[in-house]
C-alpha cells in the first residue's frame, strides 16, 4: 500500500470519529448552568486566526501597537486619572539596561546601577547589568507571542482603567520572562499602572529615568505621575491617548483585551 | 432574530416534545434559545476539532465547554463574513492553545514536587487506532499547516473559506495544504521504516 493510500485510510478513520452519545447532553447541562450563573469565559480573541506571521513584521507591529517603539514622538503624554484605591502596590523593578532589540544602548550597562527592588523575594527580578542580544534561536515566535500577549493585556487593562489587572499581567510577565524582550515596556507600564492606581508617585518615574536615561518614555512617565493630581479647572489628559490601539479596537495582533482571571467585565 | 450560521430549521421555534409517561417534574425542557441551538448544531464539530488540535480525553470536555462559553458570550461579534463553523474553529484553536499553555504551566509547577506522573491513557473504546495515530501526526505539523489540513482534508472547507478564516490569500492556503500533505507523508514513511526495522 502506498503512502498516499495510507494517508487516505487515516483521514477516513478520523472523519468517522464521533463524540459519545451522552457527551452533548452532559455538556449542554453544564454549559446552561454556567450561562445561568454568568460565568466569565476565557479571555481569547474571536477574530480570524493570524498564523505564520514573520517575526520581523511582528516586531514592527508590536511596537506600533504598544506605542513604545522608535521614540514614540507621536504619543501624547499619559496622566493617570481616577485614583482607584490601591489594592496591592507592586514596586517597580527597572532593569539596568534597555532592551537590546528595541533600544540598544551599549553604554547603559556600565553607567547605571540598578535600583534595589523592594519586592517580595519571589517577585524580585534579578537586575541585569549586562544585557546581550539573545541568540536568534531564542527569539522563537511562540515566546515572542506569549510575551506580547501579556504586555498587550496589561496595556489594554491600563487603557480601560484597570491598573490592578494590568499589574497582574505585568507580574506574570516578570515571572515568566524576567529577561524578556519587553522588559523596558513592562517597566514603563508598571509605572503608569501604579500612578493610575494611585496615589501618584513621581519617584517611580524618577527611578525609571535613572535606569533608562535614554528612554524616550522618561519624560512622559514623569509627567504622567506628576500630573496625576490635576489643577483645578485644568482638563485631565486622557490616559487612553498615550498608547494607540489597533484600528479594530483590539490589542496587538488582534489579541483580546480581557481580564486575567474572570474579574470585571467590560 | 435569526442566528447566522444555523440551519433555518434551528432558527425556528422548536416544537415542544411530547414526553408521554414521564412525570411532569422529570420532563426535559424543550430546546430553546440561540445558545442551545448553537451548541446542538456545532457540538460535534467543536468536539472533533478540539481533539485534532491537541486536546486529550482528560480535558476535552472542558475545552469544548469553554469554546461554547466564549462563543455564546461573544456571539454579537460574529459578523457573518465567514461561516459560523470557521468562526467557531478560530475560537476552538485559541481556547485549546490557551488551555494547553495553562496546563503546561501547572504541570511545570507540579513537577517541582512530583517527579513521576502517570501517563494519561485515551479512551481506546471510542476511537480507532488509525484516527488516534493521525491526530498524533497532526501535532507534528506546524500550526499553519495543521489548521489548513484539518479544515481542508477533514472538514471539507474550500480554500476560499479557509482563507477567510486565516485572513490569508487562497494561494497561501493551497501551498500550506500541499506542504502539510508532503510533511505528513514523510512522517508516515519514516514511522513505517522505523517499525520495519524493529520488526525484522
Amino acid at each position: 500500500m502506498s503512502t498516499s493510500d495510507d494517508l487516505s485510510v487515516l483521514f477516513r478513520a478520523e472523519r468517522a470519529a464521533r463524540p459519545p452519545s451522552s457527551a452533548a447532553q452532559h455538556g449542554w447541562t453544564r454549559l446552561a448552568a454556567d450561562l445561568a450563573a454568568n460565568v466569565a469565559p476565557l479571555p481569547v480573541a474571536v477574530g480570524p486566526l493570524k498564523l505564520g506571521l514573520w517575526l520581523v513584521p511582528k516586531w514592527i507591529l508590536a511596537g506600533f501597537a504598544l506605542g513604545l517603539v522608535g521614540g514614540g514622538a507621536a504619543l501624547p503624554l499619559l496622566a493617570p486619572r481616577a485614583v482607584l484605591g490601591r489594592a496591592s502596590r507592586v514596586e517597580v523593578h527597572v532593569a539596568a539596561a534597555n532592551s537590546v532589540a528595541l533600544a540598544p544602548t551599549p553604554t547603559d550597562a556600565s553607567e547605571h546601577e540598578p535600583a534595589p527592588p523592594a519586592l517580595a523575594e519571589e517577585q524580585r527580578v534579578a537586575p541585569e547589568l549586562t544585557r546581550v542580544a539573545p541568540p536568534a534561536s531564542a527569539l522563537s515566535s511562540a515566546t515572542f507571542d506569549a510575551e506580547l500577549k501579556l504586555i498587550s493585556f496589561a496595556k489594554a487593562d491600563l487603557d480601560a482603567h484597570r491598573p490592578t489587572h494590568a499589574l497582574a499581567w505585568l507580574a506574570e510577565h516578570a515571572a515568566r520572562f524576567p529577561n524578556g524582550v519587553f522588559v523596558t515596556e513592562r517597566d514603563a507600564l508598571n509605572v503608569l499602572a501604579l500612578c493610575e492606581q494611585g496615589p501618584p508617585d513621581e519617584a517611580l518615574a524618577q527611578r525609571f529615568a535613572v535606569q533608562h536615561p535614554s528612554s524616550p518614555l522618561v519624560a512622559r512617565l514623569t509627567k504622567a505621575c506628576r500630573a496625576a493630581t490635576p489643577h483645578v479647572g485644568a482638563p485631565i489628559p486622557s490616559a487612553h491617548a498615550s498608547f494607540e490601539t489597533l484600528p479594530n479596537g483590539s490589542g496587538a495582533l488582534g489579541e483580546p483585551t480581557n481580564e486575567p482571571s474572570g474579574g470585571e467585565q467590560k | 432574530m435569526p442566528l447566522p450560521g444555523l440551519r433555518k430549521s434551528l432558527n425556528e421555534s422548536p416544537e415542544p416534545v411530547k414526553q408521554k409517561g414521564v412525570p411532569a417534574a422529570e420532563r426535559v425542557a424543550p430546546a430553546r434559545g440561540p445558545a442551545e441551538l448553537l451548541y446542538r448544531e456545532h457540538f460535534a464539530f467543536v468536539w472533533r476539532n478540539a481533539r485534532r488540535l491537541g486536546c486529550t480525553d482528560d480535558w476535552l470536555d472542558d475545552a469544548v465547554h469553554e469554546v461554547f462559553l466564549v462563543a455564546t458570550r461573544r456571539l454579537g461579534e460574529f459578523e457573518g463574513r465567514s461561516g459560523m463553523r470557521t468562526w467557531l474553529f478560530a475560537i476552538t484553536f485559541r481556547v485549546v492553545g490557551r488551555m494547553q499553555r495553562d496546563r503546561a504551566r501547572q504541570r511545570r509547577q507540579t513537577n517541582r514536587y512530583v517527579t513521576e506522573q502517570p501517563e494519561l491513557v485515551s479512551d481506546a473504546a471510542r476511537e480507532t487506532e488509525a484516527a488516534e495515530y493521525l491526530r498524533q501526526l497532526l501535532l507534528k505539523l506546524s500550526e499553519p499547516q495543521r489548521v489548513v489540513l484539518i479544515l481542508a482534508e477533514l472538514e471539507g472547507f474550500t480554500s476560499v473559506e479557509i482563507a477567510e478564516t486565516l485572513a490569508v490569500p487562497a494561494g497561501t492556503v493551497d501551498s500550506r495544504l500541499r506542504a502539510a500533505r508532503i510533511q505528513l507523508a514523510r512522517t508516515l514513511e519514516r514511522d513505517r521504516a522505523r517499525d520495519e526495522r524493529w520488526t525484522r
